[in-house]
């Protein structure tokens, strides 16, 4: 690194943006008009909501044996306990349609049951009706005062001994400071926000610094100064980075503004406090975290061929990045658990830490070096896309949109996959009639992985026989294949153990997801045809089939084989069947990779599936076993894999 | 007019759309991909965290409790969620997060009220902790559960019955289907949404049409040919409201699709059951709303966007329109606000308040005309002040530096610089 | 004898999946003496741009070799930037910087002794005649001063050698002629000046030694007299013609 370069390089950049007067207008003075505007709006709007629903006289009816007593509640209690509520009652033949016609706003219906004494006293409103359900609120506030002011009258009048508010009183007191409670609230928000800022405010210049560059040629006319790759990557990085800061910390002034212009009200009770080393372990974590954020904007900047690319993936990019931002948000959650690991959700969860005044030291330096390692390692990939050469020399792409085929199919089998994904993930929930058992499964087996697969054989042109690898194997693989599938089947139930020590499942949704799925009354053949034969068939097609076609001569078979697996795992949704599934995915990749042909995988993936029912269904309990068993049973599996290996296919890219 | 000519020329700025990445990434592939995966990602960072507090009990100590009180105890462990353990130092385990809340009984004696065996209770808890902050909560309705079991079985003994004591059940009934309910929170979401993505989908095409045409330089080819420059442009206007219209539309169906995928797992039994589904009768109303809005916010960008030289220009000449649109429609879409033929005059914000609406089951016809013409009026308007800009020839050259403002500035107010 | 430029067996093969292979260039040796203007003569996609690049560094050879002053572009690729200037009608200018900036930007950044750089500007523009908008945004000139700023900056740091390729693609004939003369300066101070056109003209006038490049080959490399005995033909294009039109083999 020429450090002298470096320098030079930087001022550079941000000399350029400085003279780019449009840019500083849009990125500066736009949004600090612009706060102020929404926040006077949202605060008018939501004074006049109050206003009005005080204003409104509340239209109800009476019904019902009790009646009587109940308006008499109302008439003693309206005043004085609830200003501004504006009750009136009309009379109306038929309530329930009066309230549905809008002619009165709620109603209260009053019966006795004779077997109870009580009797029971109901408002009824309509919940999507704004007025109809503020005004049964306050209603029911009314009610439910009158009912204790009744109580107490009553016991007072018999001669009880206390009042109800002096049985018992419970006096909670929290030893929080004021700064600490203050410090769990913004803790929740903080970091969003900063990745908000920070994320706009460098994208402004990220956008501009190497797609602009690339767009105007100017790219090239620095590639070939003496300046290295690396430096040039950093000083941009750099210059991303300290906009970023810059406008952050002017939004933030900002903001400072506006709360000391009440037009943000601060709660009451709201202190901050910061000493020294809080302030230190912010910089630890925020740094890198900007970093990071300008190292991503950066990379987007160089993937992109223009500006208007580079635009195009930002927005995406930027909605990804606010949620795990959001992970503070989320109750209960701490720093010491698997969320250290993900980027951006560490920061978020030990920046509330640290703001509660509980900072968790030694987490606070693992978050710090995660990040950093992202953001270097998101720095090399920017510095390494400089080099690609289709970006310097266009020309020689596309060819393969032109002719169609297999050469295009390559290309886009990764958004087939995406699409057939959101429409897995979508679909049942909007579909009522696919949401039954049998009909989900037709519906994601057959239409959406073997009919898209066979799909995209027809449109792409592809060869049968080669994308979805049918061809025959040795009688020793199909052994291998039968050992394979108790083995392969206990490895990952001891996969989907270790996962869960790191991302507990919640027992709820694990036996809801059983209970729910699953019909109880289902003879036993169909249970099997739906959850072994059907799957097996259908998802290896997909997955072994036309996805490893498509994919195989991007990776090298160990990628491949993480690749697909991990892709098959995603189509499982929900969290906790990810991990095991792609586990799974990925030895049934090997095996397609190492025999050259799908069918020992669809046998495996049969077998492990079969083998799954029949444990279900006849109690066997594998969580019993001891990690000895699981051991013999990787020792088993290992077998079958070596045996596998040994016989590989010469056609399979194995070396 | 020549529609023909409009004819041809709208099918080939159509086409051309569909084969540039950045206009069917943004109108097709985002709405389709993107709102499915962030939904997921939520509800996978959901079961994540419902996962991590499955065992979240609330770890609790109780302290001098009054031997008369023990059943008390039970109250508070009937509560599967409450753990009653023993702590040496308290205070300091709370401090530490391996305790609660610790709830200290002390006997009252203070002559207020002679009640024999009364105490308070001194709950002591971190509110800046979740945790502990839960755990208070569980215990104030503990306590509150065996106060009024107390009061009950005393009043007795003073001839007041539990039955005289309660007075009533008081019950509260929502007569709304879980349908009407998300009808209600659609009717919140769904216009403000269709605005913002009527105004991201004309976005591009609009500066695509004119400035990406100047930077490929076709513009002056198509300029050059033998139909006239007010049916190029009408060919483009109508093009980038199809654009804006669709992509409106696609990201509508996308996100209402991948929300009741997200939503209905979660609905718990007790609560309503929400069912995010928009009534087939207003689907006329939300496309001629969805029809005329895109119209009117085409020929906006249009005329912001036919100024631009390059497409940062074109971006930030109308991103300024594009704010404008949504400011009003932001602060003004609470969910109190009522349609009034005053609201129907106003621009946009009619058209927000009539889909809302119309997806809760309120068909209001005359504020629906009175809508309908008054955003009418605003796309002649519009294409009025277009006719004018058109006449002017130096605007085709691409002159003001690419800016409006200078146009209007230098043209029609007739200012030199 | 060692040549400031050698290349040796340089091959560029790009990639593609549906087509396979391309070798845009495809084992090319050549060498350029001190002081002399080495052409490269080739038609559209004959392999003199990316030739050019690998010299530069900015493409890295697929196999082969290339050095500019012993410097390696593979080993030592800033060490070759440093002592070259390459221009091209893709290396465009800043447009928000001044002219003069971007003399200074340029020999600054490729590491001209600092304490020199001010006296090296002030020369530059008097040299190139840009004293009178030396203080203008580039974004405000015209092709024929941007062009002047452009050669300026590629000599900011005084490099012993000079890439030009299709240097007056896109310039009026003033201002192309101008550009012609300035390379002849360059080359009488001592430049070393690999130059690559599909002008012939241009190539007949400017240069020492001709390379016929096409197909991604070097079809033949003389003095343009050299080539005139070898072809028996007169104009260069005609000769051009009789190379380029045999297939490759």
């Amino acid at each position: 690194m020429n450090w002298g370069t470096l320098r030079l390089l930087y001022i550079h950049e941000l000399k350029m943006l400085l003279r780019a007067r449009r840019t500083v207008v849009m990125s500066i003075v736009v949004p600090a008009l612009i706060m102020p505007i929404v926040l006077v709006g949202s605060k008018y709007s939501t004074d006049r909501r109050a206003r009005a629903l005080a204003e409104t006289t509340y239209r109800y009816v009476v019904t019902g044996p009790e009646a009587g007593r109940v308006r008499g509640l109302i008439r003693d209690n309206v005043d004085g306990t609830l200003p501004q509520f504006l009750p009136e009652e009309t009379s109306a033949a038929d309530p329930a349609r009066s309230l549905e016609n809008g002619l009165i706003h709620f109603y209260i219906q009053t019966s006795r049951n004779p077997a109870d004494a009580v009797p029971v006293v109901q408002i009824v409103f309509r919940g999507d009706r704004d007025v109809s359900r503020n005004g049964s609120e306050r209603m029911s506030d009314l009610l439910r005062r009158a009912r204790r002011n009744q109580a107490d009258v009553l016991l007072a009048a018999r001669g009880f001994p206390a009042g109800p508010n002096q049985v018992f009183p419970v006096e909670p007191e929290s030893i929080a400071s004021a700064a600490q409670v203050t410090g769990s609230d913004v803790g929740r928000f903080l970091t969003v926000i900063l990745v908000m800022l920070m994320f706009t405010g460098g994208s402004i210049v990220a956008m501009d610094i190497i797609a602009g560059e690339k767009e105007r040629g100017t790219l090239e006319t620095l590639l070939t100064t003496a300046a290295g790759r690396a430096e040039i990557v950093t000083a941009k990085q750099l210059a991303i980075t300290s906009v970023g800061i810059f406008i952050a910390l002017i939004q933030a002034l900002n903001f400072l503004i506006y709360i000391r212009f009440r037009l943000i009200e601060l709660p009451a009770g709201f202190a901050i406090e910061l000493p020294l080393v809080s302030i230190l372990n912010l910089l630890l974590l925020f740094l890198p975290l900007a970093a990071a954020i300008a190292a991503v904007l950066l990379m987007l900047s160089a993937y992109a061929k223009t500006y208007k690319e580079a635009q195009l993936y930002f927005f995406p990019v930027y909605l990804l990045g606010l949620v795990p931002a959001l992970a503070a948000v989320l109750p209960g959650i701490r720093s010491r658990s698997a969320i250290a690991l993900v980027p951006i959700a560490n920061v978020s969860v030990a920046v509330r830490e640290i703001l509660m005044g509980r900072p968790d030291q030694p987490m606070i330096f693992v978050t710090f070096g995660v990040m950093a390692v992202t953001g270097i390692w998101l720095m090399r990939t920017s510095a390494r896309m400089l080099t690609r050469e289709d970006i310097i020399a266009p020309g020689h792409f596309e060819a393969e949109t032109l002719l169609g085929g297999p050469g295009l199919f390559r290309k886009r089998v990764l958004r087939w996959f995406a699409l057939m994904w959101a429409v897995i993930f979508a679909v049942a929930a909007n579909i009522p009639q696919l949401s039954t058992f049998r009909a989900q499964l037709l519906f994601n087996e057959v239409v959406v992985f073997a009919g898209a697969s066979l799909l995209m054989i027809k449109v792409y042109r592809l060869n049968i026989r080669e994308a979805l690898s049918l061809r025959s194997v040795r009688p020793a693989v199909w052994l291998a294949a039968l050992i394979a599938i108790p083995a392969g089947h206990v490895m990952s139930f001891a996969v989907f153990r270790l996962v869960n020590t790191v991302i507990p499942a919640p027992q709820q949704l694990l036996e809801q997801f059983s209970r729910d799925f699953i019909p109880k009354d289902m003879p036993a053949w169909e249970l099997y045809f739906f959850l072994a034969v059907l799957p097996a068939i259908c998802e290896e097609i997909g997955f072994r089939g036309v996805l490893l076609y498509g994919l195989r001569r991007k990776l090298k078979p160990v990628e491949l084989a993480l690749a697909v697996g991990l892709i098959f795992g995603m189509f499982h949704i929900t969290l906790f069947r990810i991990v095991p599934t792609a586990f799974m995915g990925v030895i049934l990749t090997a095996v397609a990779v190492m025999t050259g042909s799908i069918f020992p995988g669809i046998l495996i993936h049969m077998g492990n599936n079969a083998f799954a029912v029949w444990a279900a269904d006849s109690g066997l309990a594998l969580q019993s076993l001891r990690w000895s068993d699981y051991g013999a049973a990787a020792l088993i599996f290992a077998l079958a894999m070596w045996i596998m290996w040994r016989t590989r296919a010469s056609s399979s890219g194995c070396p | 007019m020549n529609w023909k000519d409009i004819r041809v020329l709208y099918v080939r700025e159509v086409v051309s759309a569909m084969r540039e990445r950045t206009i069917v990434t943004n109108s097709i592939l985002i709405p389709l991909l993107l709102y499915p995966l962030l939904i997921w990602l939520m509800y996978t960072g959901f079961s994540f965290v419902s996962g991590q507090n499955e065992e979240l009990t609330s770890r609790v100590m109780l302290k001098n409790l009054p031997a008369f009180h023990d059943a008390l105890r039970s109250t508070i462990q009937s509560e599967g969620s409450i753990v009653i353990v023993a702590a040496a130092d308290p205070a300091a385990d709370i401090r530490t997060g391996s305790l609660d809340a610790l709830i200290e009984f002390v006997p009252v004696n203070d002559g207020a009220s002679t009640l024999e065996n009364n105490f308070r209770a001194r709950i002591t808890y971190d509110e800046s902790r979740d945790r502990s902050d839960q755990a208070r909560g569980r215990l104030i309705e503990s306590v509150s559960k065996y106060r009024q079991d107390f009061i009950e079985r005393q009043a007795l003994r003073f001839g007041v019955s539990g039955a005289e004591l309660q007075g009533f059940l008081l019950e509260s009934e929502n007569v709304s289907s879980g349908r009407q309910m998300g009808q209600f929170v659609l009717g919140l979401l769904i216009p403000i949404l269709l605005i913002v993505m009527l105004s991201v989908g004309g976005f591009y095409p609009a500066i695509d049409s004119t400035a990406g045409e100047r930077e490929n330089s076709t513009w002056e080819t198509i300029m050059s040919t033998a139909t006239s420059r007010s049916n190029v442009m009408m060919a483009k206007y109508l093009y980038v409201a199809t654009m804006s219209f669709v992509a409106g539309l696609l990201n509508l169906v996308a996100m209402i699709f991948s929300m009741s995928s997200l939503l209905g797992p979660l609905t718990r039994p007790g609560m309503p059951n929400f069912t995010f589904r928009i009534p087939m009768e207003s689907v006329p109303v939300i496309v001629a709303g969805a029809a005329f809005l895109s119209l009117f916010i085409a020929a906006g960008m249009m005329i912001l966007a036919s100024f631009a030289r390059t497409y940062k220009e074109g971006q930030s000449m109308i991103a300024p329109f594009h704010i404008a649109l949504m400011l009003p429609v932001l602060f003004l879409q609470g969910p109190g606000i009522q349609f009034t033929p005053g609201l129907a005059m106003i621009p946009v914000l009619n058209v927000v308040v009539m889909i809302r609406e119309a997806i809760q089951g309120v068909y209001r016809w005359p504020l629906i005309g009175i809508t309908l013409a008054v955003e009418l009026l605003c796309i002649l308007g519009a294409l009025r002040v277009a006719t004018m800009v058109l006449r002017h020839e130096d605007f085709v050259m691409g002159t003001y530096s690419g800016s409006f403002g200078r146009f209007a500035r230098e043209r029609l107010l007739g200012r030199k610089p | 004898m060692s040549y400031p430029v050698l290349v040796r067996g340089l091959t560029k093969t790009f990639y593609d999946e549906s087509r396979g292979e391309i070798r845009a260039v495809d084992g090319i040796d050549f060498e350029c003496g001190e002081g002399e203007i080495f052409g490269l003569l080739g038609a559209n996609g004959a392999g003199k741009t990316t030739t050019l690049r690998m010299l530069s560094t900015i493409l890295t050879p697929t196999s082969g070799s290339a050095a500019i002053l012993n410097h390696d572009v593979v080993r030592d690729p800033e060490g070759v930037r440093k002592h070259l200037g390459f221009y091209s009608a893709g290396t465009a200018l800043y447009p928000r910087l001044t002219a003069r900036e971007t003399i200074e930007f340029f020999a600054r950044i490729n590491q001209y002794p600092s304490s020199r750089v001010p006296e090296r500007v002030r020369y530059l523009v008097d040299r190139f005649g840009i004293s009178k908008y030396a203080d203008v945004r580039v974004e405000k000139l015209s092709t024929g001063m941007k062009q002047k700023v452009s050669l300026a900056r590629t000599v900011a740091h005084d490099p012993p050698i000079i890439i030009f390729d299709e240097p007056t693609v896109g310039l009026d004939v003033l201002n192309a002629l101008e550009a012609q003369q300035t390379i002849k300066e360059l080359r009488d101070e001592g430049k070393t000046i690999i130059f690559s056109t599909h002008i012939m003209s241009e190539a007949e006038r400017l240069c020492d030694r001709i390379a016929i490049i096409h197909g991604g080959r070097i079809l033949d490399c003389d003095t343009l007299a050299g080539l005139r005995e070898k072809t028996g033909k007169h104009y260069l294009e005609d000769i051009f013609v009789q190379y380029a039109g045999r297939p490759a083999e």
